[in-house]
């Protein structure tokens, strides 16, 4: 867009533009501490830090040799699974009748109930 | 995890960077953001408003915005300074527009003491109060452009962001603001001190 010529008698604007710039309205020390307290009073918390619990003494070297707690929670998980199948293992695989049932045994009927009839028909 | 900025650190940081340490916690940041953004802020609010406890209640007021806005902040999207001034410049507009009507260009008041002799002492405090005095009668979306684009120094794409518009927006406002100026400070070549 052209430049019109300044009306007469007015002042040079781009001097008054420089001399506004050089003396702009200035931020007093108490304006500019409140806006400091502001921020600090609005600034968010940092992020929690991340802390390694250090392991000390021999458990701690086998703790650490295992893979740390979490592996250590692991190996106690299986060892006790382990014992309870151990326990448990009998009741699952055999029928009632093998435990505690004296000279309990056998027969091929048991296995194979329709056995007898076919035998009998011939 | 990132470290709080040291003082040489966050002296050399750009605007961004010192938001998102902010954001993160560091205080020392959100300081230096004070220290660069504050009397830039104030300065634009002061000659927006022509009152100098309504520019730092909306600077202040555009500071807590900014903290507000420092968590989600992303570098590279906006320039800080440009977010500030926006933010300023809507609220001194919104200030504007609920006072009274200002008194027309004519009825603009001299500057204080301009009998010959002080007039030949005029400093450049003296000079930069008749202007502003006179800005204040211009529009407002005059006198946004002129200041920013002749005090405050944002080129005219910076402006255009600022106040929403486009760039030949930008360059009319300006000129017309320029212009209406001109017309007020007519005849007080002399009296300013360039005669």
């Amino acid at each position: 867009m052209a430049e019109r010529p300044p009306p007469p008698g007015a002042p040079d604007l781009e001097a008054l533009f420089g001399a506004a710039r050089r003396s702009p309205p200035a931020a007093s020390d108490a304006f500019l501490a409140r806006l400091a307290a502001d921020a600090d009073a609005a600034c968010p918390a940092p992020p929690a830090r991340r802390t390694r619990r250090i392991l000390r003494g021999r458990l701690g070297v086998l703790v650490a040799a295992i893979g740390g707690w979490p592996a250590v929670a692991g190996l106690a998980s299986a060892a006790v699974a382990g014992l309870w199948i151990g326990m448990a293992a009998p009741d699952l695989v055999l029928p009632p009748s093998v435990d505690g049932a004296a000279g309990a045994g056998f027969d091929l009927v048991d296995l194979m109930p329709g056995l007898g009839d076919l035998a009998v028909e011939g | 995890m990132t470290r709080p900025l040291t003082s040489d650190q966050a002296g050399a940081a750009p605007d961004a960077a010192l938001l998102v340490a902010y954001g993160n916690g560091d205080r020392a940041a959100g300081r230096e953001l004070v220290a660069r953004l504050g009397p830039r802020a104030l300065g634009y609010a002061t000659r927006m408003l022509g009152d100098r406890a309504e520019a730092e209640d909306v600077v202040q007021e555009a500071m807590l915005r900014l903290w507000k806005q420092a968590p989600a902040w992303r570098q590279g999207e906006a320039q800080v300074g440009t977010w500030l001034y926006r933010v300023v410049s809507n609220l001194c507009i919104d200030r504007i527009r609920a006072r009274r009507p200002g008194p027309p260009l004519d009825q603009v008041p001299d500057p204080a003491d301009a009998t010959p002799a002080a007039v030949d002492r005029l400093a450049d405090r003296d000079r930069a109060q008749a202007l502003e005095t006179a800005l204040l009668a211009l529009p407002e979306r005059q006198r946004q452009a002129v200041v920013l684009r002749h005090l405050e120094g944002l080129s005219n794409s910076e402006i255009a962001e600022v106040m929403d518009i486009n760039v030949a927006a930008v360059e009319s406002l300006t000129a017309r603001g320029k212009r209406a100026l001109a017309r007020a400070l007519s005849g007080r070549r002399e009296e300013l001190g360039y005669g």
